[in-house]
């Protein structure tokens, strides 16, 4: 059959029939498929009834999910954005259900939040799903009763900006007020409360598919997890039972935890006996009871053995997890080991040090010399007898290692190989090995060290290099040997006490390979706190709305601010008085503050007479006596704290903001003092406390981090730099005088008179790029006096010069740099103001622009002076394709290959800075470039002197240096 | 005046971020930095943009006035100016609006397009480098077949020593002299520092000395 003009329009007219079929159906696809199914909200179990579980199946990968977006609201029909989870289109999900944990504090204000209910797009007038909360305190105030509110504002904001808002003109209970553009406030769920959920996936187009039916949850409480680990011990020699344990994940519910003797059950027994905690506890025996603190207090503890030890032969012990509302939970049952104190971990003690050269915020906990172990080791060769051996050192900044000695030798037979002394620390040594060396016999690796603060002569670290035969290669074996004991199972345990609190909270659980740890404490920005309730002004009435949702109003005081607010505790940490360890705590206003302090000072008086009076009615020298004696001694020292300096000059400063700085400066002076504690743990029942620094009235030594003024590894850089000062000093004065200074000649700035001559004698323009750095660039800087005499030349022989800018501040600098050039010359009229012009700062369109422009003017000259990246090769070739002569220069290394291929002359690096001091020939620029050479000699030759006193083991010089 | 005021404030400036680098101190780093100077270089921003945006707006109209050669393509600036402007100020920048369609299925694409011109440019450049015209031309040519065989399987068929001499040459002379223009640079950059901390360097002040 021909194919004709008439078949073939209906061959096209067929197939494109056929099209348009198909985007049809594609568009008419079957809702239902992105439906998201099997939409289910539950209880999360084992929390305090503040989370629920969001689970679902996932879309198909044909879909193209980019993200599943999650809201919820206490009623069906309004709903907010609440979360999202980013999805991998191309992957899409492997699991078949995806999950949300609907248990942590969300924003409902923000800054960034909307000021009114909006819409989400794409969503329907009578939509149900809305985009953030609005940032309107009025509309927040309706969600007090569902959600538990959280203020965190800026601390400046609490402290300073905050307004005192009177909830009840009757008893003066005031509020701190802060609007919402003073803070951010997070909202979580309540337990008993129903919330309303529904998940929309979001494709690769960014459209919103249909969400899923809208379903409710009401979070309950539930009984906590059981301890995931527990082990006993029992100690024979010094009659002690030790416990350690291991918490679940969900641990922030969780308060208290007992600890009980059982008699040894079968596990089945056991377990039908703990589903019923009042029998378990009724069948056992409570040996002591301590706080969990939400996991983040110690997880062991001591306690002598109840009795006689025989009694324990067949006892076995449960830990029971106790949560803040009194549930509680069962571990398994832990049959102890039966040891002596010599299984104990050694002794671990520890020193605390401030970090130097930081900015007060970190103390370094260090609780052993430094480690050095094998990390990797790399066969050189086919015979396996050159290794390049890999190590790393663990040292704290305050500790130096100088040199360390490796001792090798064959793991299977002990044929030992020699020591390998490495004097500079490169992490990295070569091993050389008889030939006779079997790989598959492993080496043994032991390290010595040398170092500041002294390191002891017995201090050894061995490890066994054993040959992997998946890897092919010798891998350091987990066993780590500290003077001949493995300690790879050992775990030192850094927990830190506040001045201010009684107990010893976690820090971070280290290895054995791990010497010290830097601990942050942090200066504090943010101040949260718990949302009390809201008020805002309706007519001439204060609403206030509590916690609870519980509305009431009063009328609105005479110039009273009608701006909504969140009411916050205005209660304030103030001083700690460490005689007594007293808190003191006052107000954020005034008069409040004076309150506060007369009655709980008129409180401890009372308090104190009565117990005055009780002790004189006691026989003196009884039991009862003395207990009421220190009872009294207890309170007359918090008198004394209330009457100390510091508290009451507060009340004098000349002005509450005044008073306030004293209350934050009191506050920061020992709310960062700390101490620790390192716990060298076997984390199954095996530990040894350190003892934490005491000062000499036997109390604990509290640190504070210390803010240093300089930064002590910078002292070389700081002399050098005073150094070259002196140099450009004398040369620049030696210029002034009138020496004759020698430049070597640089072909491309002598060129810059024939290229502008040039493209005078073609009458076309001239292109300068100033490259894309911005105005901090030095080498923009350097470009701008080269901009300066070639604007001249230009101005001089009345040439165009067209200037794209990229960066706009660099622009006002470049138009001026002309317009002056101009002036100077004496050719005002001639200067062109558009000629110098900001292009664009992005990259390739940059190229783009410039490239357009060298084509469109047919420029005769191209000059690129400053900072390039890729965009390079691209402008000077197509200038090369114009026909321009190019002069370049640069400092960035990874171009001026490029430059020195396609233009005809090239300013390499420094030869950019010297160029304004080269076309200026003033004296004092000649100075400072004279200078620089004679620095650069300065360089070079310690350079040379570090080489050969490193040759020579003579590291000194080397270490010296800065690194960075 | 007109240039003392600014100098005064260059050097003021200058000593300041070089206590800055020397001085870890929480006022110098914390306060100062990032409380103060790195606000206000987020408000500063904004208007020094508006210059730029200035700039090309009264160049583009006097291109149009003037009718200056191609002076048709100045209203392709003006139209994508608007269209990004309005599609960014309406819609908003983040993904999924028009502002973002554009820029990913406009301005990307138009980017890709010229950074892969690249390529070719970088093979007319080796020609033009790797010609024998001289002896120092002969020694890059030979350097360069050596480092660009190495790379490929064909150069460890050819000698297996071959990666080794690639990398001795990069790790090595090549370094060597990486370092050296990297050394004069970093003196240099001080050098220059240095001059506008002293005064020295004035054409920052746009008067060129």
């Amino acid at each position: 059959m021909r194919l004709d003009k008439r078949r073939l329009i209906l061959l096209l007219f067929m197939l494109f029939i056929a099209g348009i079929s198909l985007v049809i159906a594609e568009k008419q696809e079957d809702g239902s498929k992105n439906l998201i199914k099997h939409f289910q909200v539950t209880d999360n179990p084992a929390d305090d009834g503040t989370g629920l579980i969001l689970s679902w199946e996932p879309l198909d990968r044909s879909k193209r999910i980019i993200e599943y977006r999650v809201y919820r609201g206490v009623n069906p029909d309004t709903l907010f954005f609440l979360d999202y989870i980013q999805v991998n289109p191309k992957s899409g999900v492997a699991a078949d259900r995806m999950y949300y944990y609907d248990s942590s504090p969300s924003e409902i204000s923000d800054i960034s939040h909307p000021r009114k209910l909006k819409l989400e797009k794409g969503q329907p007038k009578d939509g149900i799903l809305y985009g953030k909360p609005p940032r309107d305190f009025v509309f927040s105030a309706k969600y007090l009763e569902h959600f538990n509110m959280l203020s965190s504002a800026k601390r400046k904001d609490f402290y300073f900006k905050s307004n005192e808002v009177v909830a009840d003109s009757l008893n003066g209970d005031s509020y701190a007020g802060l609007k919402s553009n003073q803070q951010t406030v997070l909202y979580s769920l309540k337990p008993g409360k129903n919330y309303y959920y529904s998940v929309v996936a979001v494709d690769e187009r960014r459209q919103m598919l249909q969400h899923t039916e809208v379903l409710s949850g009401v979070p309950e409480p539930n009984s906590p997890e059981a301890a995931v680990a527990f082990y006993s011990v029992i100690l024979t020699d010094i009659e002690e039972l030790r416990f350690e344990w291991e918490l679940p994940m969900n641990k922030s519910y969780l308060a208290q935890y007992h600890l009980w003797q059982f008699p040894d059950l079968a596990e089945d027994a056991w377990e039908a006996l703990k589903a019923e905690p009042e029998q378990a506890m009724a069948a056992g025996k409570m040996l002591g009871a301590g706080a969990v603190g939400s996991g983040q207090l110690p997880n062991y503890t001591k306690l002598p053995i109840p009795g006689a030890a025989e009694s324990l032969q067949n006892a076995a012990f449960a830990i029971q997890l106790v949560d803040y509302e009194g549930r509680t939970s069962f571990s398994g049952l832990s049959r102890p080991r039966v040891l002596t104190s010599a299984a104990l971990p050694s002794q671990p003690s520890h020193r605390i040090e401030d970090k130097p050269n930081d900015k007060g915020d970190r103390l370094s906990v260090i609780w052993d010399d430094p480690i050095v172990f094998v990390i990797k080791t790399t066969s050189l060769n086919r015979t396996n007898t050159r290794f390049k051996i890999n190590y790393q050192v663990n040292k704290n900044d305050n500790q130096t290692v100088k040199k360390i000695w490796f001792e090798f030798s064959n793991l299977a037979n002990g044929k030992n190989y020699g020591k390998t002394k490495e004097f500079f620390l490169d992490n990295s040594i070569t091993l050389s090995l008889p030939k006779d060396f079997d790989i598959k016999d492993g080496l043994k690796v032991k390290i010595t060290l040398e170092g500041e603060p002294k390191i002891p002569e017995e201090y050894v670290i061995e490890q066994d290099l054993v040959y992997n035969d998946a890897m092919l290669a010798l891998l350091p074996d987990k066993a780590l040997y500290r003077n001949g004991t493995d300690v790879s199972g050992i775990y030192n345990v850094v927990y830190r006490k506040l001045m201010q609190s009684p107990l010893w909270r976690l820090v971070m659980r280290n290895t054995s390979f791990d010497n010290s740890l830097d601990v942050t404490i942090p200066y504090p920005s943010t101040v949260v706190k718990q949302v009390k309730g809201i008020a805002y002004a309706e007519g001439d009435s204060l609403i206030i709305v509590d916690s609870e949702g519980v509305r009431s109003s009063r009328k609105l005081l005479p110039g009273e601010s009608r701006a909504p607010r969140t009411l916050l505790d205005p209660v304030i940490d103030f001083h700690w008085d460490s005689v007594s360890e007293t808190p003191i705590r006052t107000n954020l206003y005034a008069g409040k503050a004076q309150k506060m302090y007369n009655e709980a000072l008129e409180g401890l008086n009372s308090s104190l007479a009565e117990l005055q009076a009780e002790a004189e009615a006691l026989e003196p020298d009884s039991d009862e006596a003395e207990a009421l004696d220190e009872r009294i001694k207890k309170l007359e020292a918090q008198i004394a704290a209330y009457n100390s300096d510091i508290v009451l000059n507060s009340f004098k400063a000349k002005s509450n903001r005044q008073r306030i700085k004293q209350v934050l400066k009191a506050f920061d002076n020992y709310s960062r003092s700390q101490t620790f504690m390192v716990v060298k743990t076997d984390s199954k029942g095996l530990f040894v406390e350190s003892f934490p620094p005491e000062n000499e009235h036997g109390k604990y030594e509290y640190i504070k981090p210390i803010s240093d003024w300089f930064d002590t590894n910078k002292i070389v850089t700081l002399i050098a730099t005073i150094l070259f000062c002196i140099i450009v000093v004398v040369f620049v004065f030696l210029a002034k005088r009138g020496k004759d200074l020698y430049i070597r000649p640089i072909a491309g700035l002598q060129e810059i008179d024939n290229a502008v001559g040039r493209a005078t004698e073609m009458g076309r323009p001239m292109l300068y790029c100033m490259g894309h750095g911005s105005l901090s660039d030095v080498a923009t800087i350097a470009s701008m006096g080269i901009l300066s005499q070639v604007a001249r030349k230009a101005a001089e022989y009345d040439t165009k010069l067209i200037v794209p800018c990229y960066d706009y501040i660099v622009l006002p600098i470049a138009q001026e740099i002309v317009r002056e050039a101009h002036y100077a010359v004496g050719r005002p009229d001639s200067y062109d103001r558009n000629n110098v012009f900001y292009l664009t700062n992005v990259q390739f369109a940059y190229v783009a622009g410039v490239n357009g422009i060298m084509v469109r003017e047919k420029v005769a000259t191209n000059f690129f002076m400053g900072y390039f990246s890729a965009e390079a090769l691209l402008m000077t070739e197509t200038g090369n394709a114009v026909g321009a002569v190019q002069i370049a220069g640069t400092d960035a290394v990874t171009q001026i290959p490029f430059f020195i291929t396609t233009c005809q002359y090239t300013l390499i690096g420094e030869e950019l800075y010297a160029a304004s001091a080269y076309l200026n020939r003033d004296p004092m620029i000649l100075g400072n470039l004279k200078a620089q050479d004679y620095f650069k000699f300065i360089i070079i030759s310690v350079v040379l002197l570090g080489a050969i006193l490193a040759s020579f083991e003579i590291t000194g010089l080397t270490l010296l240096l800065p690194e960075k | 005046m007109k240039k003392t005021i600014p100098l005064l404030m260059v050097i003021l400036g200058g000593l300041i971020f070089v206590t800055w680098a020397f001085s870890p101190h929480y006022y110098i780093q914390e306060v100062f930095y990032n409380q103060m100077y790195i606000p206000w270089i987020y408000a500063s921003i904004g208007f020094a943009a508006l210059l730029g945006v200035l700039s090309l707006t009264l160049m583009h109209t006097n291109k149009i006035k003037r009718r200056a050669p191609k002076w048709q393509y100045s209203y392709f600036f003006f139209a994508s100016f608007i269209a990004t402007a309005l599609a960014g100020f309406i819609g908003g920048t983040q993904k999924g609006g028009l502002f973002m369609w554009m820029f990913e299925n406009m301005q990307m694409p138009m980017s890709a397009t010229m950074f892969s011109l690249l390529a070719f440019y970088m093979a007319s450049a080796a020609y033009k480098a790797f010609r024998a015209r001289s002896p120092e031309a002969t020694v890059l040519l030979a350097a360069a077949i050596v480092v660009m065989l190495a790379q490929v399987p064909l150069g460890v068929k050819i000698s297996r020593h071959l990666p080794t001499i690639s990398q001795w040459i990069l790790d090595v002379p090549n370094l060597a002299s990486k370092r050296g223009i990297m050394l004069g640079v970093g003196l240099g950059s001080v050098a220059t520092s240095l001059k506008i901390l002293l005064g020295i360097e004035r054409s920052y002040l746009g008067g060129g000395d």
